[in-house]
């Protein structure tokens, strides 16, 4: 392993100093579950400086705000959340998402912060492969063995697939990020801080999250009535994996008749992808077991899967069904 | 680690020798995989010809190993399920080849799994064609007690046994119709589907089961039986040797060279030893192993040989220092040996309970205080004493969501023929252990890159070699068929790996039946069950 240095500061203002005086050689160390993992497997993009997080206060709390939606602290353990009760109460569907994440020990350590940004988990990378994302020019991904960990809805650069759980059902949820920078802080919705790889600061990454910058915190909106929401997660095991293709439905309900709808799906493409001929699709038509079957003709029309992960597809509209067919039960 | 570390033992003595220090090397899981060896791909094809009533007649199987960067990676060894059944007219023809890919060769049993998962499924698809149950089919074909076998039917591993009559052996202690009907008893395979995927809805269930045969090698040959001489003298036989030693504290010394592999076999030899000499607790037992200082020399922990022929030299040396002390408590009390009788190591007369000795008290009166007896044993061959073979059946139970290509390993029955089950408790857990490692083999790809063979395989640790986890381990039950087996101590048999080649082929049959989906291509996965219901819909592959 590399020699590192680890600051600890208190202060967000502080962590933000240290950042930028290290620039793209310095990254937050949160929970540790990814950034340990890429430092022990040597990758090349690994930071040398870690900003250790964990002793700033006030980042790991979940409360209810006035108006009566939720802020979540960027520190907050997945456990955490898995085992709250406001938002089980509040919006199950997030619980639901984040209990499938890893297994119940890495949930104990990982923050919802760094769900959120984590690095690709394509092999290639994490075997220290020289690829777009480790100071190569080339994506092993996209013509290597890509049946897991690889995009089946193309890509630009890197092909890996966006291996977060959190974000799918936050996007269905219209949840936001707060950001701090070293000019004051920023928000953002989920669907913008992670876009898909991107050139940021000169390195390839899914979120927009520049180099001096911090997460803090999520804040999703209160619940509406009549809204009504799923995820599914389809993964190798019953634990530990992440999603070979998932499914996050969000659906806005009067008189049975779908007025607004949100459908993401995960483990598939380089994001979050949010499916809105899907969402065009539903809106305005009855929810029930038929609708489920109908659904999946129009989803995931500009797929480009790659040699090895076609069924992903397959396995995606599967779960749209499954999702919507649950829903349509709930009534 | 385990295979194929012994190109690494030069490297540990020397540094031991230069530091003056054990050393233990420890490999990260990427680099054992790529050092370790992995079990080879292979192709198998089959032209297989059976009666109308479900008798096979012919069956011609060609393969093809890829044996890595080495010969005999395995490729010649394990192909024990032609051998099973009663066939009157086989051919085989085996092509292995070398490629870059890295090492191959025995992994959680030798060319078990992956040779029967294509025997198994060839079985299942004829048990189909010719309109019989999967169960009757086997019946119909398997060998059974009384099932005469010959060098040239008993496989490539056969060879001469001392027991060998006009060019037969023949099977006795062999449970292969039990294991079938025990098993099929055990999951409830009146349940199964009579048409594969014809379960109405989303979720489908179905039944499967495979066989194995493996390892004859668990029955051998102890000193003083006539084919242990003939065996030694021969010259190419593994011997497995084991001292025990009785101290003047009163203790029994179990000295063997295996080291336990996680079987926890030492507690199963312990139980025997104790019982040879009159313990009614295993409190005076210790056990000294893995250290070649010590003990005398044995071959490796393989093939389920480690209670049976490491323990039965044991279970000698034992008999032999039972029969050491009452002589001597014969000369201590003055009573004829016959009249002697030992319980918790105290020896006393049965008919005058004044006249005692203890074990403490005989070892601190012998030479240097203590009283040892040695003992070996061994096995003719590869395949061992031929007169019985590790066998074993795995029924199977499975649900198939035909929306999304997902699928759960809801139960299974293992059942093995055991003969007497020394410890039940440790030989269930043995085989919940085994039954888990041989489900990863069918559902887990060879840790290589399809793209890049002879580069890095996968590499993200667990999460690319996926052990099955507990979320994933079907409900099990154990069945142990206590077949008799007069020869040995205690009437054991070795059975660490009479079921091991099953589950794969097993959970195929079960998928298939469930679904309609057949999976030949090795591993199974949610994506091919996907494509595969894709398939049946739209008639389009």
């Amino acid at each position: 392993m590399k020699k590192i240095s680890v600051y600890r500061p208190t202060t967000i203002e502080e962590a933000i100093q240290i950042l930028s005086l290290h620039g793209t050689e310095a990254g937050v160390y949160a929970g540790g579950t990814d950034l340990l993992i890429r430092l022990k497997n040597r990758l090349k993009q690994a930071p040398s400086y870690l900003v250790d997080i964990k002793k700033i206060g006030n980042l790991r709390y979940i409360k209810e705000d006035a108006q009566g939606g939720v802020q979540i602290g960027a520190l907050t353990k997945l456990a955490e959340i898995a085992e709250s009760d406001l938002l089980a109460k509040k919006y199950p569907v997030l619980v639901q998402a984040v209990k499938t994440i890893s297994s119940p020990e890495l949930r104990n350590a990982s923050t919802l912060g760094g769900d959120l940004l984590q690095e690709v988990w394509c092999q290639y990378l994490r075997g220290g492969y020289s690829c777009w994302r480790n100071g190569g020019y080339i994506c092993y991904g996209a013509i290597g063995d890509n049946s897991y960990y690889h995009s089946a809805m193309g890509g630009r650069l890197c092909y890996a697939v966006y291996p977060g759980d959190a974000a799918p059902p936050l996007i269905t949820l219209d949840a936001k990020v707060r950001i701090a920078t070293p000019s004051g802080m920023k928000d953002l919705t989920v669907e913008q801080l992670v876009p898909g790889d991107m050139m940021v600061d000169g390195r390839i990454q899914s979120h927009v999250i520049r180099f001096n910058e911090i997460l803090t915190e999520v804040v999703i909106p209160p619940p509406k009535t009549g809204f009504r929401a799923s995820f599914e997660k389809l993964r190798p095991r019953g634990v530990w994996d992440f999603a070979m293709a998932s499914a996050s439905l969000g659906l806005q309900l009067r008189d049975g008749r779908i007025d607004d709808a949100r459908v993401v799906f995960g483990g598939i493409s380089g994001k979050p992808f949010r499916e809105r001929s899907v969402e065009e699709f539903l809106k305005g038509k009855t929810l029930n077991a038929e609708l489920a079957n109908q659904a999946p003709a129009s989803a995931l029309s500009n797929a480009a899967p790659l040699k090895y992960n076609a069924t992903k597809i397959d396995m995606a509209k599967g779960l749209l069904t499954s999702g919507l067919d649950k829903l349509a039960r709930e009534g | 680690m385990r295979q194929a570390s012994e190109k690494f033992y030069p490297w540990v003595a020397y540094v031991s020798k230069m530091t003056g220090k054990p050393v233990r090397l420890t490999l990260a899981k990427d680099q054992e995989l790529a050092h370790m060896q992995v079990k080879p791909e292979n192709i198998q094809k089959f032209k297989v010809g059976a009666k109308k009533d479900g008798r096979i007649t012919a069956c011609q199987r060609e393969f093809f190993v890829n044996t890595g960067e080495r010969s005999g990676g395995g490729g010649s060894g394990g192909r024990s399920e032609l051998y099973l059944h009663v066939i009157p007219n086989w051919k085989e023809i085996g092509n292995d080849y070398r490629t870059n890919s890295m090492t191959t060769g025995p992994s959680r049993s030798n060319m078990q799994q992956e040779f029967k998962w294509g025997w198994e499924q060839m079985m299942d698809e004829m048990a189909e064609a010719v309109g019989i149950d999967p169960v009757q089919f086997r019946l119909l074909n398997v060998q059974k007690p009384g099932t005469k076998v010959t060098i040239e039917s008993g496989g490539p591993t056969m060879v001469l046994m001392p027991e060998m009559e006009k060019g037969f052996l023949t099977y006795d202690s062999y449970a292969s119709v039990e294991v079938l009907q025990e098993g099929m008893k055990a999951i409830g395979w009146e349940k199964r589907n009579p048409a594969p995927g014809g379960n109405p809805g989303r979720f489908k269930r179905g039944f499967g089961m495979a066989m194995s045969q493996h390892h004859a090698g668990r029955l051998g040959y102890h000193e003083g039986e006539v084919g242990f001489e003939r065996t030694v003298k021969r010259g190419n036989a593994d011997v497995y040797q084991s001292e025990i030693e009785l101290n003047a504290d009163g203790n029994i010394i179990l000295h063997f060279a295996q080291p336990d592999s996680g079987t926890n076999h030492g507690t199963g030899i312990a139980t025997q030893i104790a019982e040879i000499l009159g313990y009614t607790t295993l409190d005076h037992m210790r056990l000294s192993w893995g250290d070649s200082d010590l003990a005398p020399p044995a071959p490796g922990w393989n093939s389920g040989l480690s209670t049976q022929l490491q323990g039965g030299a044991l279970c000698k040396a034992a008999d032999k220092l039972r029969q050491d002390l009452l002589k001597r408590a014969s000369d201590t009390l003055k009573t004829d040996a016959a009249r002697l009788q030992i319980r918790d190591g105290v020896i006393s007369s049965k008919e005058d309970p004044k006249k005692t000795t203890t074990f403490a008290a005989l070892a601190k009166t012998a030479e240097g205080r203590v009283i040892r007896q040695h003992a070996s044993c061994c096995h003719p061959g590869a395949i061992g004493r031929a007169m019985n073979r590790g066998i074993g059946t795995c029924f199977v139970e499975v649900e198939v969501d035909t929306w999304t290509g997902n699928w759960r390993f809801i139960r299974a029955a293992y059942c093995h023929d055991t003969g007497n089950v020394i410890n039940p408790l440790l030989a269930e857990a043995d085989m919940n252990g085994s039954l888990v490692q041989s489900t990863q083999v069918a559902t887990e790809a060879i840790p290589w890159d399809r793209e890049f063979p002879g580069t890095r395989h996968f590499s993200v640790g667990y999460l690319s070699y996926r052990l099955p986890t507990i979320m994933d381990v079907p409900e099990q039950t154990q069945v142990f068929v206590n077949s008799l087996e007069p020869r040995w101590f205690f009437g054991t048999k070795g059975f660490a790996e009479t079921a091991i080649g099953a589950p794969p082929g097993a959970i195929a049959n079960a998928i298939y039946n469930a679904c309609g989906v057949r999976i030949r291509e090795h591993p199974i996965s949610k994506d091919k069950i996907l494509a595969g219901l894709k398939t049946k819909a739209t008639g389009k592959a």
